[in-house]
């Protein structure tokens, strides 16, 4: 058992510097001294022992290649000409090694495979891991000592000399700082380790999220010597509290990171149905038109997806926004002051908006690119790291509910809107257009979903049932906030969103959000207009 | 007939074994009750016996330091308040006042924050809710007239008309020959008879009035409350309203907030002037508009 | 007095036309395979299950049109009542399933399940499914509209948590714990109350089922509306305030308008599901409890038979586009709907009034 994770392990090593070495600077080659090769062919796996040491010793980068593909069984001799040949990893050519020549391999009918024994692969491991730490390249190196703290139990007391001498040796900062804490779990697993030196090893791993770290911890805890045990627990201790603030935070920028999608897509409904009391059941495919704009510019401007998306973003709010202004002039306009049968024929709009979008583009999903600022990852700890995307549309939630807020409240059409809101007759008596403010708040409102889609595309699929899936939390957290209030859809949304995502490690994302939804029913029993009602006469009518 | 008391009813007659004369009153009193529909019945809820309340047999309605609070905006402000059996009040005030507050309050769609109110001395009207209190016998109209557009004129009086409101009442309910008497009378007393069967919402807005007090007739209510009756009517419109509450005036007590003086003065006998929450003035039209705090109020600040 | 009160011109005429139209289907339905009038199955079904959106369309009417509650989750009743007669048509399966197994439903049996849960029991005898099918349905819409009338959650703000009703029901339904099937739901039937659920006698008699079953639920609500009850669910629509303040509880009015309308939502479910042949967490995605709302709206609310061609017009145009323009239906249906709303106010059932006021705004 213990042989075979070894041994997996190993070949996770090997691997991953393997393909660095394969682009480096084209392998030496060396001629094999006779022995070796002989003992190579050799039928018989006893034979192959002083070969393999010997390869082991060798410097060059040949003894390396042969040594991995002994180890993953992929050299062969030739039944031709008894040549030695290496297969590729898909087994359709191969490379003798001594001539260097390659040939297609249709049938390993011809070939014969150089076995080797448990404790050989064994034995190659240990050699491989051994020269990938005495690796001239620092990064081989550091990727090595990490390959070797990945798992504790790879590390054995025969290994104590080596690590010594490279920790003596190494410059790298990084590198003698994994040395040390191999050298610490080595000490952990060690019986006849001092306990002063174990006190070390336990403050050594007290500070690292390793999962071998905790381990050792453990074993050390139950030491005789009491100064030991004591060290090991507080460590123990400080790691549970260390890996709990990590979960905490993690699950708290997930929720964060779902409320601000939450946001995103009802934030344009709290100005459309809030405000304006239509119930826009075309919310969602407006969304979907705002993605459809970023694979659009992409289409444009290839090879650059950051420039369209950053263009996307006013694209998009001027696609959604117009869109949303021929809709009020031709249909919604109509409709005012009978807001279900908004829904009636928004419904209607959103079907045949859903059509056009089949039969323009596609009823294919359509593959929007992910610039590379968007990609990464944000490392915060050794264990907290954020996605840079979600990172990103977190701050583009809050720019745009500030932009909208600035508009609803700064400006000469926000004032306009909340009087035509509070009390039509009036704003219009005291001269407000207010046919040309229905129709800017609900471009507005239409072009902020535009601006959530550019946000989406970054998320999910962009496809023509985009807007459905989003449409009907949107309504959720609009409601939930209560209606006409941009607070409350900001809360709302980061409520309804870290609720979720605090839920989720115990119920399982399926009831999280089952459990959120009966909440939400019971909720709105105890306040029948949301968290921020409409207060005094005129929430009356 | 013997009806099916109570356990403690029938420990309360128990009790009365010695006292004869009082049983029987009790008894009477009980069998009465029973005697009623059972959706009829006036609510039993025992409410603590009113204390502290002012002791005077003709009032109705007491409403006494009242305070309510918006947000931290005093509506009212311990206001207290008497309306005695078959008067007509008119309350007047400049906006905001609390008037409404006060109607809302008495009806109890608003629950103040301290103070009591009582309807006669057994229904704590704060203990009951909206449809309760109408059972009780106060009746509101609203500011804004309020009545069933799509249902004809008859059919909104019908709706109201006192009798048992629960939902299989109403599957089962058929108008008796008495009831049909009584509406056909509210129906000449709010001048409608020639428009029985038009949708409410195609009647004139001063019909509207009428008809919602029309209803609330139907109710056959202890207190009415008008608020703003004649807003939006004609002149002779409001004449004939002034002739419709002259006609009330001794068979129900009613409360009316109007801002039109000139009906005012054509209706009252007393005049409550409500200001910041409170009462500023109380009497006669003459008395109140000779009395400098009430001049002040309307023209500009005065504290009370 | 019932009898002039309930039966008007509409009334008559409609139970009429549906009571015809259901036997000249089932007379067509029964004529032999060469007849040039025969109807085969599949048809038949359909039309059956056309009658069945169509009770539900009426059940949302009740409400919606009567009281002036939009629910936006009637579908949940509908599914409700659909997944009681579901559970007892897959105990009908009995060992005929894959697994033979005369206990368990395949499904059940897929997920390695030892027993049945507390919740199937009774689920084989007939009569007691009856009953739980308008108990259903109408218990939980006790359970959901009790407190929400009680707190006055009323307008936009109750339709969205019906909303949120019918979709926390669908993502429960989803899940395969819940015992109903998971995604694939509840199908493979084989028989209902030992007749083969295939053969035409079958399919006919729910057909007819279906018919009378709407043309009763009719004539239920026609009963309510005409009576003060009926003008009491007008008041309530028009000023709530007014009506409580008048000495009506609203809320019990409300809840018992919703109840009845939830029964017969869940009648309707029912009828459904041996027609189509399976039920699946789909019933209560929000998107077809909409499309629902939106029949009522296009035939015509407040007149119960508006729902009732509202609900058959759009499934109709809906499996005849699907089939003859697949590519462009949508576009169809939803200019359908815009022009409706914009030209019909009062939906479909309101045309003859439309058309009549303006031949008399023209010749006056």
């Amino acid at each position: 058992m213990m042989n075979l994770r070894r041994l997996c392990l190993v070949f996770l090593l090997v691997f991953l510097p393997g393909d660095a070495l394969a682009v480096g600077e084209p392998a030496s080659r060396i001629v094999l001294s006779p022995e070796i090769v002989e003992s190579l062919r050799s039928a018989r796996v006893m034979d192959r022992a002083a070969a393999i040491e010997s390869l082991g010793n060798a410097p060059s980068d040949q003894a390396f290649t042969l040594l991995k593909a002994l180890q993953e069984g992929a050299l062969y001799v030739s039944r031709d000409n008894n040549e030695l040949l290496v297969l590729d990893e898909n087994a359709k050519s191969g490379e003798f090694v001594i001539s260097g020549e390659t040939i297609p391999v249709t049938d390993k009918d011809g070939l014969r495979k150089v076995g080797t024994s448990n404790s050989q692969r064994e034995r190659i491991s240990s050699l491989l891991s051994a020269r990938m730490l005495r690796h001239p390249d620092a990064n081989l190196r550091r990727r090595a000592v990490a390959g070797l703290l990945s798992d504790a139990g790879r590390i054995g007391a025969q290994d104590k000399p080596l690590l010594l001498a490279l920790l003596q040796k190494e410059t790298d900062e990084d590198i003698r700082q994994n040395l040390a804490l191999a050298l610490a779990l080595l000490a952990a697993s060690d019986a006849a380790a001092a306990p002063d030196e174990l006190i070390g090893a336990a403050a050594l791993l007290r500070d690292n999220a390793l999962p071998g770290a905790t381990q050792a911890l453990e074993k050390l805890k139950s030491s005789e010597h009491a100064g030991v045990a004591a060290a090991a627990g507080e460590a123990l201790e400080h790691k549970k509290i260390v890996a709990e603030w990590a979960a905490m935070l993690e699950t708290l920028f997930f929720g964060l990171s779902l409320g601000s999608v939450l946001i995103l897509t009802s934030i344009g409904l709290a100005v459309t149905f809030g405000v304006m009391g239509v119930i826009n059941m075309a919310h969602g495919e407006l969304i979907m038109l705002g993605s459809y704009t970023v694979w659009g510019l992409q289409q444009v401007f290839p090879g650059q997806p950051g420039l369209a998306l950053v263009l996307s973003i006013p694209a998009a709010f001027i696609v959604s926004g117009g869109m949303g202004m021929v809709l009020e002039r031709l249909v919604i306009r109509h409709l005012y002051g009978r807001p279900l049968e908004t829904l009636l024929a928004t419904f209607g709009i959103s079907l045949i908006l859903q059509q056009m979008v089949r039969t323009l583009i596609s009823p294919m999903n359509r593959a929007v690119e992910s610039p590379d600022f968007m990609s990464g990852m944000w490392r915060l700890t050794s264990s907290i790291s954020l996605t840079c995307n979600r990172v990103y549309i977190l701050c583009f939630c809050l720019a745009v509910f500030a932009l909208i807020y600035a508009v609803m409240h700064k400006t000469r059409l926000g004032l306009e809107v909340r009087a035509v809101t509070q009390n039509r007759a009036i704003a219009r008596a005291m001269g407000v257009n207010s046919a040309r403010v229905d129709a800017m708040t609900f471009a507005l409102g239409s072009g902020v979903a535009g601006m959530a889609g550019v946000a989406l595309s970054q998320l999910t699929n962009v496809g023509p049932n985009l807007g459905q899936s989003y449409i009907v939390d949107s309504f959720m957290v609009v409601v939930f906030g209560g209606v006409g209030n941009l607070w409350g859809t900001l809360s709302g949304g980061l409520i309804l969103g870290l609720a979720n995502k605090f839920l989720e490690p115990f119920s399982g994302t399926m009831l999280a959000k089952i459990i959120l939804l009966a909440g939400l029913i019971l909720f709105m029993q105890a306040r029948p207009r949301g968290l921020f009602p409409e207060r005094g006469r005129a929430a009356e009518n | 007939m013997s009806p099916d008391f109570n356990p403690w009813e029938k420990d309360l007659l128990d009790s009365l074994e010695d006292n004869s004369d009082l049983k029987d009153n009790v008894l009477n009193l009980l069998e009465d009750y029973y005697s009623q529909p059972r959706g009829m019945r006036p609510s039993r809820r025992v409410s603590a016996p009113p204390k502290n309340l002012r002791a005077d047999n003709r009032i109705l309605l007491y409403l006494e330091n009242i305070s309510v609070s918006f947000d931290g905006f005093k509506a009212l402000n311990r206001l207290t308040m008497y309306v005695d059996e078959g008067e007509l009040r008119c309350i007047i005030g400049p906006n905001g006042a609390g008037k409404t507050t006060m109607m809302d309050v008495i009806t109890g769609k608003t629950r103040p924050d301290r103070g009591q109110a009582w309807f006669t001395r057994e229904h704590n009207l704060l203990r009951l809710d909206e449809v309760a209190i109408t059972q009780v016998g106060i009746g509101r109209k609203f500011q804004k007239p309020s009545v069933f557009e799509a249902l004809s004129v008859l059919h909104n009086l019908d709706l109201a008309a006192k009798g048992a409101k629960s939902v299989f009442a109403a599957l089962r309910a058929r108008s008796c020959a008495g009831e049909a008497a009584f509406l056909e009378q509210t129906l000449e007393r709010i001048n409608l008879q020639d428009n029985r069967d038009t949708a409410a919402g195609k009647l004139s807005h001063g019909q509207k009035q009428w008809l919602e007090i029309g209803m609330l007739l139907m109710q056959k209510p202890r207190l009415l409350l008008l608020d703003e009756p004649v807003a939006g009517m004609s002149p002779s419109e409001v004449d004939r309203t002034v002739d419709l509450l002259q006609d009330l005036e001794g068979e129900q007590s009613i409360i009316l907030v109007e801002h039109d003086m000139e009906f005012v003065r054509a209706v009252a006998r007393k005049v409550t002037v409500l200001h910041q929450g409170c009462v500023l003035a109380e009497g006669t039209m003459e008395e109140i508009q000779q009395n400098p705090a009430v001049v002040t109020a309307y023209l500009g600040e005065a504290q009370c | 007095m019932l009898r002039e009160r309930v039966f008007n011109t509409s009334t008559r005429l409609f139970t009429s036309c549906t009571a015809a139209f259901a036997a000249v289907i089932a007379f067509c339905a029964l004529m032999p395979e060469a007849s040039a009038v025969h109807l085969n199955n599949h048809v038949v079904s359909l039309l059956g299950k056309y009658l069945c959106f169509a009770l539900l369309a009426l059940s949302i009417d009740l409400v919606w049109g009567y009281l002036g509650i939009l629910s936006l989750g009637h579908g949940a009743f509908f599914g409700m009542g659909g997944y009681v007669m579901g559970m007892y048509l897959m105990r009908e399966i009995g060992n005929r399933g894959m697994y033979a197994n005369a206990e368990l439903p395949d499904f059940m049996v897929f997920l390695n399940w030892k027993e049945l849960p507390w919740y199937w029991t009774g689920s084989d005898s007939f009569p007691f499914v009856c009953l739980l099918i308008v108990a259903v349905p109408g218990l939980a819409a006790f359970v959901f509209g009790l407190p929400a009338f009680r707190s006055r959650v009323s307008g936009v703000y109750l339709s969205i948590i019906t909303q949120a009703m019918t979709f926390a029901l669908m993502l429960a339904f989803f899940r395969n714990e819940m015992g109903f099937g998971g995604n694939n739901g509840l199908t493979d039937f084989k028989s209902l109350l030992g007749a083969d659920i295939h053969s035409q006698g079958m399919v006919v008699t729910l057909f007819a089922l279906s018919a009378l079953a709407l043309i009763m639920a009719y004539l239920v609500c026609r009963v309510i509306t005409t009576s003060r009850l009926g003008r009491v669910f007008i008041a309530v629509r028009d000023a709530e305030s007014r009506a409580r303040f008048i000495g009506y509880r609203v809320e019990y009015v409300k809840l018992a308008a919703f109840v009845l309308s939830a029964c017969i939502a869940g009648i309707g479910g029912a009828l459904y599901v041996p027609q189509v042949g399976i039920i699946n967490p789909g019933v209560f995605s929000p998107l077809f409890s909409v499309e629902m709302v939106v029949c009522v709206a296009l035939g015509g609310r407040g007149r119960l038979y508006g729902a009732v061609i509202g609900a058959l017009a759009v499934n109709f145009i809906k499996t005849w586009f699907t089939t003859a323009f697949p590519d462009i239906w949508l576009f169809f249906l939803g200019a359908l709907f815009v022009l409706v709303t914009l030209f019909l106010p009062e939906g479909l059932a309101g045309l003859p009034t439309a058309l009549r006021r303006r031949l008399q705004g023209k010749t006056p």
